[in-house]
Order: C-alpha cells, then sequence, then structure tokens
C-alpha cells in the first residue's frame, strides 16, 4: 500500500516527537500520532453478559473486531501476520483460529477426549506445528500436544515434565520449547479448586524439538511458588512469573530470569513491592531494545518494570485489575479487566495513548501483530 | 423489609391524596417534579449510605461483641468450679461474636484487609492445621497474655482459635477442670483481647484519626481515584464472598459423596458452619438494600432505571433465605444425608444463579465492574 508524503512526514514527526524527553511533561494527547502503525493488539475478552471475545484493536485503541467465542480465551498466538490461534482456559477444550484481518473465526478444534487445554501454545514455523499444553485429565499429568498447522491432526503427544504446564515459547537461538509447569493439580469436576497444594513441584522446563527430549529442568526456590507465565528476549533470558501458593504473609520475590543451563535468579525489588503483588503475576513482556521486561500483577492492581541487565526494578504502574502486556514496535500496550487500555511508548510515565470506554474485561493475556 | 415500608409510605400518600372526593373547590393538587439525581450525586449517597448504615454499624456490633466476650471470659475463668452450664454460656458469647463477624464479612476492604486483620480474625481455610498448631504454641509459651497471642502466626490469633479451645480436646472439658485448665483459660481470655483488639483498630481506622478511612470510602480518595472505583471494589469482594460461600463452604464440603468432607466444614467443631452462611447473606442483603437507606436498589432503579433487574435480584434474595431457612440441621449433618445433600446441591445452584444475575445484568447495567483478572488463578 503507498503511503502519501502527508503521512510519511506525520509519521517522522511523530516518531521523533516521542522520542523527546520532554514530551511527558506536556501532557499532550498525541492521539493522531499514535494511529499510525499497522500493529494489531489481540487479546481475549469477555463482555458483561459473559459472552467470549478474542477481540483485535490498533494502538489508538480502536476495536477493529471483535469476534465471538465460545468459550473464555486466555493466550493468544499467532500463526502469521493474518492468523491467530486463541487458547481456551482451563477446563475448556477448544482452540480458535481467527482470520484477525476479516474478524472470522476460520476454525475451531477441539481437544481430544479425556484432555483440556491450559490456555496456552506456541508455533513451531521449522515443523509447521502448533505445541499446546494440555491436562491429560484421568492421570493429572501436563502433556505437550503437537498438531500440524496444516492437518490440525495431533502428530505427537510426550510429558510436560511435570502438573498443569502453562505458558509455553520457543528459544530464539536453539531449537527449544520452554515449559512451565505450574505444578497444580485440577479438575475438571472440582472446578477451580487446587487439589495438590501440599505436594506441588512446579519447574521450568527445556525440551529440544527435534527429539521432544527433556533437556534441562530448574525449580524455584520454594515448592508452592508455581511458575506460569514467561517471556523470552532476544538472547534467550527467560523471565518467568509465579503465582505463589503458600503461607499468605511470605514475602519471596515473585519473578526470576533463567538462561539454558544457569541457575535461577530472583529479579530484585523491595520486600513492599513483592507484598503489593499479593503472590501474583499474570503477564510478561520483553522490551529488547531498551532491556526492559515488564510484568502484571491483577491482584496488587501493578505493573512492575525490571532491567534485564542487572535485574533490578526501575519502575512501576498503578493499573486496577490490569491484565494484559505486550510490547510492540513501539511500546508497552496494557490491558485491564475494566475495559481500559494504556499504551506507553518511550516512556513508562505518561501513555500515549488511554482507552476508558471500552465495555469489555480483558483476559491476561495479549499479543502484538503486524 | 425496604420494600414494604415503601409500599406502605406510597398508601399513606394515596388515601391523603385522594381519599375524600366530592371536594371540587380545591386548587387540584399537582405532583412535584420528580428531581433525580446525577450518577455522582447517587455514588456518593450509596457510598455515604453503606459506610454510615450497613459497615460501621456492623464493626460497632462485632467490637460490641468482642467486649461480652472478653468480659465472658474472664468471668468463666474467675469461677473455681464451673459447669457445663457456664461453658454453654461462653459458647454463646462466642457464637455471637463470630456471627457478627460472619455478617460483616462482605466488607473485605480497608483497615480490614490491611496488615492481616482478616487473616488474624479468621484463618479459614486452614489447610495446614494452622489453628491447632497455634493454639499448641500459645499453650506452650512462657507467658500467654494477648501480646504473646499477637507475636504468633495467624492461626492462633483469632475466632477459629477460639472455637479450638472451646470445643476440641474432649469437647472443652480441659476449660471445665484439670491441669490444664488455668492455661487454657489464660489462651482463651488473652484471644479474646487480641481479636477485641483488632476490632477496635478496624472501627478506629475507618472513624477516627485526621483521614480515615470514612473519607476515602465515600468520595473515593486515597487508594481511590473516584467513587466508582470505591463500588467496584465492594462489588468485587461481594462476589468473592459469593463464590466462597458455594464453593468453599458448602459445595467442597459436599464433596463427590457422602458423608462430604465434614472436617473442611468452617466451623465443624461447633456446628455452626450454616449458620455462618446465614449471616454471610445477612451481610450481603443489609448491603445490598441499606434497611431502608439509600440501597443498592435504589441506585439501579433511579440511574439505571433497572426495576427488572432490581425485581430479580429482590426474588433471588427470597429464593436463597428460602431454601437457607428449610435447612433445619448443621451443614456438618446434611452433608452426610440423601435429603440434606439434595438441598444443599439446589442452594448451591441458586446461589451461582444469583451470582451470575449479579455479574451480567446488574454489572451489565449499572457499569460497575468487579475486578476480573484477581482471582482466576491463571
Amino acid at each position: 500500500m503507498a503511503i502519501s508524503m502527508k503521512e510519511v512526514s506525520r509519521r517522522q514527526f511523530c516518531r521523533s516527537a516521542i522520542t523527546l524527553p520532554m514530551l511527558a511533561a506536556t501532557g499532550l494527547n498525541l492521539t493522531g500520532c499514535a494511529n499510525l502503525s499497522a500493529t494489531r493488539f489481540v487479546s481475549g475478552a469477555t463482555d458483561a453478559t459473559q459472552q467470549d471475545y478474542l477481540v483485535v484493536f490498533n494502538d489508538s485503541g480502536e476495536l477493529l473486531h471483535q469476534v465471538a467465542l465460545a468459550n473464555r480465551a486466555h493466550d493468544i498466538v499467532a500463526i502469521d501476520k493474518q492468523h491467530v490461534v486463541a487458547v481456551s482456559r482451563r477446563p475448556f477444550t477448544q482452540l480458535f483460529v481467527v482470520n484477525i484481518e476479516s474478524g472470522e473465526c476460520v476454525k475451531q478444534i477441539t481437544a481430544q477426549s479425556g484432555f483440556h487445554f491450559y490456555g496456552h501454545a506456541a508455533v513451531d514455523t521449522k515443523r509447521n506445528q502448533l505445541i499446546t499444553t494440555e491436562n491429560e485429565i484421568v492421570t493429572g499429568r501436563g502433556k505437550l500436544v503437537f498438531r500440524n498447522l496444516i492437518t490440525w491432526l495431533i502428530d505427537d503427544v510426550v510429558d510436560s515434565g511435570g502438573i498443569g504446564p502453562h505458558q509455553c515459547a520457543l528459544l530464539n537461538s536453539k531449537d527449544v520449547l520452554v515449559v512451565a509447569n505450574g505444578g497444580i493439580l485440577t479438575h475438571p469436576k472440582e472446578r477451580r479448586k487446587k487439589l495438590n497444594l501440599t505436594t506441588m513441584k512446579p519447574n521450568l522446563s527445556y525440551f529440544e524439538l527435534a527429539s521432544k527430549r527433556l533437556i534441562e529442568q530448574v525449580t524455584p526456590p520454594h515448592f508452592q511458588l508455581s511458575l506460569r507465565h514467561f517471556a523470552i528476549s532476544d538472547t534467550d533470558q527467560v523471565i518467568i512469573g509465579a503465582q505463589y501458593q503458600g503461607y499468605h504473609r511470605d514475602t519471596l520475590p515473585l519473578i526470576y530470569s533463567h538462561q539454558l543451563g544457569e541457575k535461577l535468579q530472583p529479579l530484585k525489588a523491595p520486600a513492599e513491592f513483592w507484598q503489593q503483588m499479593q503472590h501474583y503475576t499474570a503477564s510478561v513482556s520483553i522490551d529488547n531494545g531498551a532491556g526492559i521486561v515488564g510484568v502484571s500483577s491483577p491482584r496488587g492492581g501493578v505493573i512492575g518494570y525490571w532491567q534485564l541487565a542487572n535485574r533490578t526494578l526501575i519502575t512501576s504502574q498503578k493499573f486496577t485489575d490490569c491484565a494484559g502486556i505486550t510490547f510492540s514496535k513501539e511500546g508497552f500496550m496494557l490491558t485491564n479487566g475494566k475495559g481500559q487500555l494504556k499504551y506507553f511508548v518511550a516512556n513508562l510515565q505518561q501513555p500515549l495513548m488511554a482507552q476508558q470506554g471500552l465495555k469489555l474485561r480483558f483476559d491476561n493475556h495479549l499479543i502484538a501483530v503486524g | 423489609m425496604k420494600k414494604s415500608i415503601q409500599i406502605i409510605s406510597l398508601c399513606s400518600v394515596l388515601m391523603a391524596c385522594g381519599g375524600g372526593g366530592g371536594s371540587s373547590d380545591k386548587d387540584p393538587i399537582i405532583d412535584p417534579p420528580v428531581v433525580k439525581k446525577t450518577k455522582e450525586q447517587a455514588m456518593a449517597e450509596l457510598l455515604t449510605s453503606q459506610a454510615e448504615h450497613y459497615i460501621i454499624p456492623a464493626y460497632r456490633g462485632l467490637l460490641e461483641q468482642s467486649t461480652q466476650f472478653e468480659q465472658a471470659s474472664a468471668n468463666f475463668c474467675s469461677l473455681s468450679t464451673p459447669t457445663q452450664d457456664d461453658l454453654e454460656s461462653l459458647r454463646g458469647a462466642w457464637f455471637s461474636l463470630s456471627q457478627d463477624w460472619q455478617y460483616s464479612r462482605a466488607i473485605k476492604m480497608g483497615p480490614v484487609s490491611e496488615e492481616f486483620r482478616h487473616f488474624r480474625l479468621q484463618y479459614w481455610p486452614d489447610n495446614n492445621n494452622a489453628v491447632s498448631r497455634g493454639v499448641a504454641s500459645l499453650l506452650a509459651s512462657a507467658e500467654i497474655n494477648q501480646f504473646t497471642v499477637a507475636s504468633l502466626q495467624d492461626g492462633a490469633q483469632g475466632i477459629p482459635a477460639l472455637e479450638y479451645l472451646l470445643y476440641f480436646e474432649n469437647n472443652g472439658a480441659l476449660l471445665l477442670s484439670g491441669d490444664e485448665r488455668e492455661k487454657r483459660c489464660l489462651a482463651v481470655m488473652a484471644i479474646a483481647a487480641n481479636v477485641h483488639d483488632i476490632i477496635a483498630d478496624v472501627v478506629q481506622l475507618w472513624t477516627e484519626g485526621s483521614d480515615p478511612f470514612f473519607a476515602s470510602f465515600t468520595q473515593g480518595s486515597g487508594d481511590y481515584t473516584t467513587q466508582q472505583a470505591v463500588l467496584e471494589d465492594f462489588v468485587t469482594n461481594w462476589f468473592e464472598l459469593i463464590e466462597v460461600i458455594s464453593d468453599n463452604k458448602i459445595n467442597h464440603v459436599l464433596g463427590f459423596e457422602a458423608p462430604g468432607r465434614i472436617n473442611d466444614a468452617e466451623q465443624n467443631l461447633s456446628q455452626t458452619s450454616l449458620n455462618n452462611i446465614k449471616q454471610n447473606f445477612k451481610g450481603i442483603e443489609a448491603a445490598y438494600y441499606v434497611g431502608t437507606h439509600y440501597g443498592f436498589d435504589n441506585y439501579l432503579n433511579e440511574i439505571h432505571e433497572g426495576h427488572q433487574v432490581g425485581t430479580k435480584i429482590d426474588q433471588s434474595f427470597i429464593d436463597i433465605n428460602a431454601q437457607l431457612n428449610a435447612l433445619n440441621a448443621p451443614l456438618e449433618q446434611l452433608v452426610n444425608t440423601d435429603q440434606g445433600r439434595a438441598q444443599l446441591v439446589a442452594l448451591v445452584n441458586t446461589i451461582r444463579d444469583f451470582r451470575d444475575l449479579m455479574s451480567s445484568e446488574f454489572v451489565q447495567l449499572t457499569g460497575l465492574n468487579p475486578n476480573f483478572n484477581s482471582n482466576d488463578g491463571d
């Protein structure tokens, strides 16, 4: 698509303007600038009638598509620039393939009998396969299920290395899949009850994709630190957030850094900050350019940002019922359970865009496509 | 209750206006224009009404019960040869305290949620025997007083620890006689004083000082950015309590089959778990209607013209209360009979319907969005 000179000028102006450190202090609302990128943000959401959706919006917060789903979706993964897969939360059994250009659900896949999804998946472009984390209900064992992205048939099922596998993703430089096994046993008949809090064994597992062999597994410093959500940096630094299931007065770091072959190391923050997070982290996203990771805590209504290099907390923002966080090419987009969006570009103090009025409750994850 | 008062006052107005007839020489009576509040005015009135007529009275009542229990424990422990009737009297004072706590459970915000006060008053569910371990630690302490209690883990500090001492281990007989009596009496009095102190702090933080929580709550200030945010926090806590009632307090105890998980019932030692649920709903109902004052029902009608939704909510309260009142045995016994289990399953379904009604139609109409991602565990 051709871009007019006028648009280019505006784009250039906006890109230079938002790098000015003084901009935040002016309080200027540059919504005209925010609408330039072709990035689309995709998230699961639910409205007040309990209808579940996959929603697509742009960096101005304009809703582009709202695709009705049969149940609540958790994380979204992009197959290409046009298609995404929305993965059902536990104990649901559906995958939804959605064309985010047309806003159509083009395919719906049901988990094999006796399995349910955990809300997360990864795309292995090398082998053209989708990898989902699932629960084999009768045994309670976590499974990695490999589906062909063309036929959508299951190619293989292997143990995930633990109970309650959650987020999974591929390393950048190695043919390796990372899986967070939360360690918590649940059963669809017991709704969302946690059945093994005194014996849980969470871990972070690495699988060589060619052989599907477990090559490394690390455990958190406390057996009740359920490792669930992570992001991977360009240098394959895994930043993983935990949900603590132990004594309510304990104060432990909730976020850890790990590199294959090395030790798990906590991110640094004052005890008061971990207390503010109330034992609960949700979404993790990395700005590789600035070397910053952002982590949301819906319970605490707070997002923390750490410098990757020294694992030090650099700033935080209050955002009630915050949910998804993702870094696009330009900034961190945040969602919450009250239909609000915030887009922080170039600084983390003043959002370039803040959208208040969407009558949706965003789920805990958000991705940027394009 | 509010409904019947409204009907009575409406009837009296009608009688005064139209009852006589015949007289045509008076000026026609013109109804005064109805002045509707703005949404902001209505929120302000609702929050003030909640604080003044439900929350603070509920906490003051709880404080009074804690004072009475403290007194009752001192009286009991001063007896040289207490009888079973004396113990029953002390248990009655504990039950009143526990009931007032359950009535206030819909307010899990502000001072009670700070500094672990909520956990200190009631550590439940107790998945790791914190209460029995805490009481054992207290009894093993060199000095047993309220400061020792306050220094121990939360299981030792509150209403469940008192229940444990009053009902467990030979059904509380160790409080009546024997070598252990004095130590156990000291423990009861020390926990009673600790409970009283916690509740006194809650009341004080709500009402006194230069920056009482009452101001933040009614004005949407302090940790809140708007009055709507306060109401949303309030509604979130309701929803959480309703889920705790249906999932933890009833459904979990039901288990898959009889006899259920009786030991996991909230107050299984005293067999008063069902009373707690009744009080929880009394509290939720009080928070919704605020007696004859400006409640969520008024807000719904005045600002959102939600008469139909309001009628459904009224009916839900009626249904839940009817089902609760039809349960004529303790929860711990009901889970062990076919009829009791069927009644409890029906009650859980009605409570979940109520939860769905509130989280869909009520939320949709009022635009009050409870927090969505805080408790989903994913």
